[in-house]
């Protein structure tokens, strides 16, 4: 997309609390001591650029999950109702759950549990809050001259610590950064099935909305007619995008993961609903092996017949 | 009363004899039925897989266009963005297609139809597992000499080419010829190759896999 520059900025409190996250699963192996579920705790969002604040911008709230001592998420009343895994996940699955819950909540019209406005450093503090994972999302800033639209992102607290847990969680928040005035622009979206060996369990197809400013403006068919993609042009290019799937297929969870102008909706079928595998391969050969076995023992029937024949013409003979 | 004894016994004895010669010719007839038909489904599987490959190179052709035409900006290909993303399909006379294999030494060219089953199996080679773009891309064939036949004497180092139906180019090279059990599924999908073709040995109690790994 020409005059659209993708700007990342990856600060180390981001990094430390994602990678708390997938410490959340593993911390048993270090003999980390159990979450103190009962403590307060904080979480702070930068946004800004080049160590340049951007105040004024309302960061949203939601109380993703609660967690236990031993690390484990339980869903909230408002994100059970959403098809969605915690399990096993990496960086990037973290980053398309957020964008995912993101767009389910702004097409819901979630309550968030908080909102605070940046102040003149570009942060926005949000205390008092109950251990668990969080999704953090943000409006966007104009300085005149460009658009910054804030990345959600998912922040568990507490976080894990060199000595322990941190209940005190600092986050900065990436941005996509678009040049003013916006010219029109487009989106795509592609459709991804996780589950190998089990595609006769798949939907012959699903439904996708796009989301302006998170009102929906659009709903489309995927399906295998179209290759499972769907493009959308001129589209304002100031407006905030996004994309849902209406109606998650029973068995499957969703991510939709955002790359550049293409939205990618995987649909994963949960592991315990996967089937054996096969314990063959499939038989791609012609049936031959009869055929000589067939002409040998004919032949053979054939000269014993004859021979039996043979004999009682001899005895006539006699 | 001795003598219509044996006469009886030397009738039966010729009846006894007939009765075996009969069921020898029949025999026959079996091995030559079965034949005829091999003949037939090779003859029809191979005049149905060159009439697709037909239709499908020419949908392939009409859709990719050459390059620098009509093309301001090179844009990067789908599948490099999202490797994971479904393999685009072609659908011909009912069933759906994911692209042609060309393997010009054994001068064979062949569309690849997107799921498998025995049914599809008798039309084209199938997908079997992975993907052109993410690989360990595994490709069934029937061991028709029309089909996936004559890949059992393929030379390593023999080129073979993979065209999706949005024109996108994928060139291999047979690193290896393994024999495999039919239980051998996991080794079959091994993440080693980047693709695998396999068909049966002439006897199908076993499986031929020809391992290529992308030259580009």
């Amino acid at each position: 997309m020409r005059g659209t520059v993708f700007s990342k900025r990856i600060v180390l409190a981001l990094c430390v609390s994602l990678v708390a996250l997938s410490c959340f699963f593993t911390m048993t192996a270090f003999a980390r001591e159990n979450i103190d579920t009962g403590r307060e705790a904080s979480i702070s969002i930068y946004f800004g650029e080049d160590g340049e604040g951007f105040p004024g911008v309302s960061f949203y709230l939601y109380h993703v999950a609660s967690v236990s001592e031993d690390g484990s998420y339980t869903l909230t009343e408002d994100f059970k109702q959403y098809s969605i895994s915690l399990d096993s996940l990496d960086s990037s699955g973290w980053r398309a759950l957020a964008q995912t819950l993101d767009a389910y909540a702004a097409r819901d019209n979630l309550e968030p549990l908080q909102v605070e406005e940046t102040g003149q450093d570009g942060r926005a503090v949000f205390t008092g809050l109950s251990t668990g994972l969080y999704l953090v999302t943000g409006t966007q800033y104009t300085d005149g001259t460009s658009v910054y639209t804030p990345e959600p992102i998912l922040v568990s607290v507490p976080g894990a610590a060199e000595d322990g847990w941190d209940y005190d969680i600092e986050a900065s928040c990436k941005f996509e950064k678009e040049d003013l005035p916006a010219e029109l622009t487009s989106r795509r979206v592609q459709k991804v099935w996780d589950d190998d060996g089990c595609e006769d369990k798949r939907p012959d197809s699903i439904l996708v909305q796009l989301l302006e400013n998170g009102e929906i403006v659009d709903t489309v068919v995927l399906s295998q007619e179209n290759n499972w993609e769907y493009t959308w042009n001129n589209l304002d290019g100031s407006s905030e995008w996004q994309v849902v799937e209406a109606d998650v297929p029973d068995s499957y969870t969703v991510t939709v993961a955002q790359e550049s102008n293409l939205y990618i909706i995987t649909n994963s079928l949960q592991p315990e609903l996967t089937e054996e595998p096969p314990d063959k391969l499939p038989q791609t050969g012609m049936l031959w092996w009869p055929v000589p076995l067939l002409l040998c023992v004919g032949l053979l029937l054939v000269v014993v017949g004859v021979i039996v024949r043979r004999k009682r013409g001899d005895q006539d003979d006699e | 009363m001795y003598g219509a004894n044996v006469v009886t016994r030397m009738m039966s004895r010729k009846r006894y004899g007939r009765l075996i010669i009969i069921t020898g010719l029949l025999f026959i007839a079996a091995a030559l039925i079965l034949t005829g038909y091999n003949l037939y489904d090779e003859y029809k599987a191979g005049d149905t897989v060159s009439h697709v490959y037909e239709i499908l190179n020419e949908k392939i052709s009409e859709t990719s266009q050459p390059d620098g035409v009509g093309q301001e900006q090179a844009e990067l290909p789908d599948y490099i963005i999202n490797p994971n993303m479904e393999m685009p399909v072609e659908e011909i006379e009912g069933n759906n297609y994911i692209g042609v294999l060309d393997i010009p030494y054994l001068e064979l060219s062949l569309p690849i139809m997107s799921e498998w089953s025995y049914p599809k199996l008798k039309i084209a080679p199938c997908r079997y597992s992975g993907s052109a773009y993410t690989g360990g891309f595994t490709i069934a064939g029937h061991n028709y000499s029309t089909h996936f036949g004559p890949v059992r004497d393929i030379p390593v180092g023999t080129q073979v080419i993979f065209t999706d139906v949005e024109g996108h180019r994928f060139e291999y090279e047979v690193q290896s010829v393994e024999v495999l059990e039919p239980t051998a599924i996991e080794d079959m999908l091994s993440d080693e190759w980047d693709l695998t073709l396999f068909t049966c040995t002439t006897g199908g109690q076993a499986r031929v896999a020809v391992r290529c790994l992308k030259v580009n």
